[in-house]
């Protein structure tokens, strides 16, 4: 009976996994990612205006690690065929924000003012897609 | 130490002991995502903490019976297993997300990698759970969780809409909610009303009382304690809503690592704001990790009947002893796998709610029967708000997995 509830579930589990990706579903990692480009903005701040630079470098590594968990978790959806391409500007729009928290991360605080501008408009840009998804 | 000194103690360590880490995420959060409007959550879920724990410090005073030993008694031995089980399992998820905060707190400071300081906390947790007595554990964490306080002054420096405060006390919908915020709303009503009711406060609130040689002549330090320490302590959860509305919603963040928690205060008041709120955690979640460890040991033992205590020498409560350190080691093994310890919280506050009836219908049961309690049974006012928080949290024990599934853990 027990052999028979794992195998069941494993089977739900794995077709729960196949089925095609909607709207709800890609818009959780694409919020994901438009908060912590907004977060690396906040974090920049903080070290320009003199907060603890161990703390700073040390959350940035560890936002640097969320933003790769999120990445590979928006990599690993299959969307339905309409909503292929949003995927794919949502991947591209947030490899800024990995490449700045790994700056952030290794010292290099505060950002050169076209690095900001750059991640605060993927921030945007993830705003934006994530309200047209959940509309 | 006089009895002016036991109580205000007492009322500082509730207090500090009040917020831990799941606790953190979903306050900040509720408020990101709904600014005001789930703080009569926090006034429910903490006059319902209040009547709960009221009841099992009672019980602890006068019977000195824990929460595990009545489930036993009152459920018999295969409910009572159940209940033991899922709650350990509770215990356990939360230990882990605890001890997985500490670890990333300490990386905050240190810089240093995070799964070394993983195994460093599973050696700080052990070594302080084995060489500290229960009173000096309770007071240096619940003591040193009192920082926390820099979010309430951080929540006022924010200079909130007290209009919209207030008005957040009485229960109502979103605004322009549509049916998939109302679903995100339920959801977060029914996690904070789980992360403020988690039943290992219960059970370590009674187990201590059972340490600490609580006499029926303490049943009203007992009552002063819960009301004043937990009221003081709903304040700071209600002050984390704040913040999550007046700080991050501005912001767009989601607040989702203790270190973006420590950034609202930083902004505030500087490096002084920052260390404060990093130590506050710190106590909390430390405080929280080893109380969710002793909680599962307790009842275990309680449920067993092997002998148990801090004051006991570990050779003469060996299992009990065992246990607790078997908690924490399984927890830092949970973490250490890389799994964010946030998303544990997820998970454990969502069961959380499930093991919630389980555990307090037979505190209940106990507590207004005359029989066993005597001239300390429920009055009139205890037994109308225990059945009513025991029909609420069965509500949102229902509808917890639901939720959780429709709103995908919360997130949209």
């Amino acid at each position: 009976m027990l052999a028979l509830i794992v195998v069941v579930s494993a089977i739900g589990v794995t077709l729960f996994n196949q089925r095609p990706a909607h709207e709800d579903e890609l818009a959780i990692p694409i919020g994901e990612l438009r908060s912590q480009g907004f977060e690396l903005r906040l974090l920049n701040d903080s070290a320009a205006r003199g907060r603890d630079r161990r703390f700073v470098t040390a959350h940035a590594r560890q936002l640097a690690q969320s933003i790769e968990r999120t990445r590979d978790e928006l990599t690993s959806l299959r969307p339905v065929p309409a909503l292929i391409a949003v995927q794919g500007e949502a991947l591209r729009r947030s490899v800024p924000l990995g490449d700045v928290a790994a700056q952030l991360g290794a010292g290099r605080a505060p950002l050169a003012p076209t690095a900001l501008a750059e991640v605060v408009a993927s921030a945007e840009r993830l705003k934006a897609l994530e309200g047209a998804l959940k509309r | 130490m006089g009895k002016f000194a036991e109580v205000f103690l007492g009322i500082l360590t509730a207090m500090g002991g009040f917020v831990e880490i799941g606790e953190l995420t979903f306050t900040l959060n509720a408020g990101r995502r709904f600014e005001h409007a789930l703080l009569w959550i926090v006034l429910l879920g903490t006059v319902g903490i209040m009547v709960y724990c009221e009841m099992a410090g009672r019980i602890a005073a006068v019977k000195h019976q824990a929460v595990f030993s009545l489930i036993r008694e009152r459920d018999g031995f295969s409910a009572g297993l159940l209940t033991l089980v899922a709650a350990n399992i509770v215990n356990l998820l939360t230990c882990a997300a605890e001890v997985g905060g500490v670890a990333l707190l300490w990386q905050l400071l240190s810089g240093w990698p995070y799964r070394g300081l993983l195994l460093a906390a599973l050696v700080f947790f052990v070594i302080v759970v084995w060489s500290t007595p229960f009173k000096w554990i309770e007071r240096i964490f619940g003591l040193g969780g009192l920082l926390m306080i820099v979010f309430i002054v951080a929540a006022v420096a924010l200079h909130p809409d007290w209009g919209s405060v207030a008005a957040g006390f009485v229960p109502s919908l979103p605004r322009a909610a549509g049916g998939r915020d109302i679903l995100m709303y339920a959801f977060y009503g029914v996690a904070l009303l789980s992360s403020i009711m988690l039943p290992y406060e219960t059970y370590f609130y009674a187990s201590g009382g059972i340490e600490d040689r609580w006499k029926p002549a303490d049943v009203t330090l007992n009552r002063i304690v819960v009301i004043v320490g937990f009221s003081l302590g709903a304040t700071l959860a209600a002050s984390l809503v704040v913040v999550g509305a007046e700080f991050f919603a501005p912001r767009s963040i989601d607040p989702a690592l203790p270190g973006s928690a420590a950034l609202a205060t930083a902004d505030a008041f500087a490096n002084v704001g920052l260390y404060v709120a990093l130590l506050g955690m710190f106590f909390a979640f430390a405080g929280a990790a080893i109380e969710t460890a002793l909680s599962a040991a307790y009842n275990l033992a309680q449920f067993a009947g092997w002998p148990w205590g801090l004051d006991k020498r570990p050779r003469d409560a060996s299992r009990f002893a065992l246990s607790w350190i078997a908690v924490f080691v399984l927890a830092t093994a949970v973490v250490v796998t890389g799994i964010d310890p946030v998303s544990v919280v997820e998970y454990s506050i969502v069961f959380s709610v499930v093991v919630l009836p389980l555990s307090y219908f037979p505190v209940l049961a106990v507590a207004r029967d005359r029989g066993i309690m005597g001239p300390y049974a429920n009055g009139a006012l205890a037994n109308v708000l225990g059945w009513f928080y025991l029909a609420l949290i069965t509500v949102a024990a229902l509808a917890a997995i639901p939720l959780f599934v429709a709103t995908h853990a919360g997130q949209g």
